[in-house]
């Protein structure tokens, strides 16, 4: 068991599988004590983000392990590519309700796994803003993240402009 | 300055933005200008590669609109118009072009445009020009012009570099020289010249990781050891024809067949029957993500079809897939302002593909290419209701494609001969003409309302070497404007005499008269017609060319 504490001094016992779906703490762990304090992360966002982890450690530590992975490769598909491992569709579907979640919630995970070096759920929320910002109109994408239009209005039309494409409603 | 994104460092913000595919950048470049500056940097481009989220877009140049090019987003099914390239050559073509670091490269080529006055072609044939585009900033810049000047040449990227050899120089002599370009340093150096030169289209592809050299008419291929930069030649046994890569394989479009280019002279493999393609020549096929596409070109005229029809759609197949069927696509340039034409302009290289990145990342845009002839017949309208019918291969019985693919010989033989006179009246494209064949001549008829009865003309004009056009025009000299899309076309067979026609106006009708002469046969042309110089030289001494150098007219 590894214990992790955060920002605000709360404690938590996890198992070293779900603790190591974090590359830092992988490597913390392998040259220090099992006790790992966390200051940047508050206990909300490491809630989410154990959860996150021990979820997925249950599902990657079965398909991933080297027998399975290396009889999928004999099962002819070959090309299977490993670096997106979460093809899984239940846990897809898992990941889809844990990332319905407001930005700023989101932005905290980010932040956290990014700290911790946990590419797939990087990944994961990165991909749900960027869902968030795809095909929406400019004014929308500002309100949702609170940005002021510095554009003088004649900047803004000769940007329309250079781009008409990508303004007309198709 | 404030951060892109409250709540997110820049650095992880810039992850963010780089994953929303490029169609929507433009919408994000409006937000604010730090998301502007963001998109805009060269970060974005290596976050994507990085990531893992680059995408591919394939590039098209068509000879309507004039140097404008257009790239298809396959993720989106749209098409996406650039600004026009600023090339001071009229609709570029002989062109090499080829995709690195996520920009586009155009290079070299000459002009294809014909004086409407005369029927001449503009003195540029071959330039050293080189421009580039980027996708991220909208822009496009001129670059260091290559060493030497050419036209219809092999045109690669190789290893971050682009390779050009071979092709035609301005006074369209054929050279075996060599070059290859860094974009970074923005340099040209030379290259060892090739073994051999043809006098034909020369065409470049990669495959296996080397660049291949192929000329038409010759079944030797050379190949560049990059290590030892030297030239191999081998003769591998390959299929002509055009050709794209789809994920590191060399497909071949020959004999109205899609096959494997095997190398080493193992029997090629059929993978598809592209009947539909059968009589369009002029187009471009490329490889994008698992799927070969073909796009525009010309449908040149068939038992049930006399006129020459510029198409603008694409067709797709996959590759991977289980059942082969060919796919309709989205008609390109989907801009209903302007007439949409794509007439490609040489065997190599006029449609390119990029892999732009999918976020930006990868932008290493790999133009393959492969598109048209010296068939142009000019601005026919396009007819966006063409139908085609994709899904015969799996109709097509192995001994029924067989029969297709000799009768398609037969045809492509005579090509040349088909497109060889053209009528054009001051119509719209849609008018109804009516048209009776007897066996003295052709008579065509229409309502000739709006047209002023007294300035009615017909002028013979050769717009092409052995390629003639009647026009009727409706007096006034403004109408010399040979820009005009929309306008009625018929195709002439080879006995008729464009110098006798003639053209009245009666009781409101437009009445055009074009005779039969003495089947005055062009010289046969057995390699095919394509624009094979020496070829230029013999059609440019032609009977009918000299007697009336371009332009003949009868007045009423």
């Amino acid at each position: 068991m590894i214990k992790l504490v955060s920002g605000d001094g709360a404690e938590f016992e996890v198992e070293e599988e779900v603790a190591f779906q974090s590359k830092i703490i992988k490597d913390i762990v392998a040259d220090a004590d099992d006790v790992i304090p966390l200051p940047t992360v508050s206990s909300k966002v490491l809630i989410q983000v154990i959860e996150y982890c021990r979820k997925h450690a249950a599902v990657n530590s079965f398909p991933l392990s080297p027998s399975s992975s290396a009889a999928a490769a004999a099962s002819s598909s070959s090309s299977i590519s490993y670096s997106k491992p979460v093809s899984d569709p239940a846990l897809r579907a898992w990941d889809n309700e844990f990332v319905k979640l407001n930005n700023s919630s989101l932005f905290d995970i980010v932040i956290a796994a990014n700290y911790l070096d946990i590419e797939e759920l990087v990944d994961l929320v990165l991909e749900t803003v960027a869902d968030r910002i795809k095909g929406k109109q400019a004014q929308e994408i500002r309100r949702q993240f609170n940005i002021e239009n510095d554009f003088t209005p004649e900047e803004e039309e000769a940007l329309r402009r250079e781009n008409s494409w990508a303004f007309q409603n198709n | 300055m404030s951060p892109l994104i409250d709540g997110l460092p820049d650095e992880v913000a810039i992850q963010c933005l780089a994953r929303v595919p490029f169609f929507f950048h433009p919408q994000l470049q409006l937000v604010c200008r730090s998301w502007r500056a963001a998109l805009r940097s060269p970060d974005i481009f290596t976050t994507r590669q990085e990531v893992g989220v680059s995408e591919e877009l394939l590039c098209a140049l068509a000879f309507e609109p004039e140097n404008i090019w257009q790239l298809y987003d396959p993720l989106q099914d749209h098409w996406i118009t650039l600004p026009v390239m600023p090339s001071e050559i009229r609709h570029l073509a002989r062109f090499g072009s080829a995709s690195v670091g996520g920009k586009l490269f155009v290079i070299g080529g000459g002009s294809d445009r014909v004086d409407p006055l005369t029927g001449d072609h503009d003195r540029i044939f071959a330039s050293n020009e080189v421009w580039s585009y980027d996708p991220l900033r909208f822009e496009w810049t001129q670059r260091s012009p290559m060493l030497v000047c050419r036209a219809m040449f092999a045109c690669c990227a190789l290893d971050g570099k682009i390779v050009v050899a071979g092709g035609f120089t301005n006074c369209r002599e054929t050279i075996t020289n060599a070059e290859i370009y860094d974009p970074q340093l923005d340099k040209w150096e030379p290259l060892p010249h090739l073994h051999h030169s043809h006098s034909s289209a020369c065409s470049g592809v990669v495959t296996g990781g080397k660049m291949h050299v192929l000329h038409k008419g010759l079944s030797t291929v050379q190949i560049l050891d990059f290590g030892r930069k030297e030239w191999d030649v081998a003769d591998y046994g390959w299929l002509q024809g055009p050709m794209a890569v789809v994920r590191g394989e060399l497909f071949v479009l020959s004999n109205g067949c899609i096959s494997k280019q095997c190398a080493k002279n193992l029997p090629e493999r059929v993978v598809s029957y592209a009947s539909e393609f059968h009589s369009r020549i002029g187009f471009g096929m490329m490889g994008v993500g698992n799927e070969i596409y073909i796009i525009g070109g010309v449908i040149g005229p068939g038992p049930r079809n006399q006129c020459i029809k510029q198409l603008s759609d694409a067709g797709a197949l996959n590759i991977r897939a289980e059942r082969l069927a060919w796919r309709r696509q989205k008609i390109l340039y989907s801009n209903s302002s302007v007439s949409l034409l794509v007439i490609c302009n040489h065997w190599a290289p006029p449609f390119l593909c990029c892999p732009i990145p999918r976020s930006m990342q990868q932008c290493e845009f790999e133009f393959v290419a492969g598109a048209g002839s010296a068939m142009r017949i000019h601005p026919i309208p396009s007819r966006r209701g063409i139908s085609l019918r994709y899904d015969i291969s799996a109709a097509l019985s192995p001994a029924e494609a067989v029969a297709a693919a000799a009768l398609r010989q037969a045809k492509l033989r005579r090509l040349p001969h088909v497109f060889s006179k053209v009528l054009e009246l001051p119509l719209a494209a849609d008018a109804d003409v009516s048209v009776h064949e007897g066996p003295l001549g052709f008579r065509f008829v229409a309502d000739a309302a709006g047209l002023d009865g007294h300035g009615v003309r017909v002028h013979a004009v050769r717009i092409h070497p052995g390629v003639m056009k009647v026009v009727v025009r409706n007096g006034a000299a403004a109408a010399w404007d040979d820009l005009e899309l929309d306008r009625w076309r018929f195709r002439l067979p080879p006995s008729a005499s464009p110098a006798l026609a003639t053209a009245e106006c009666h009781n409101g009708e437009l009445v055009v008269i074009i005779p039969k002469g003495e089947e005055t046969e062009e010289p046969n042309d057995e390699s095919g017609g394509d624009a094979d110089e020496e070829d230029w030289e013999q059609v440019q001494e032609q009977p009918h060319s000299r007697d009336g150098v371009g332009l003949l007219l009868l007045v009423l």
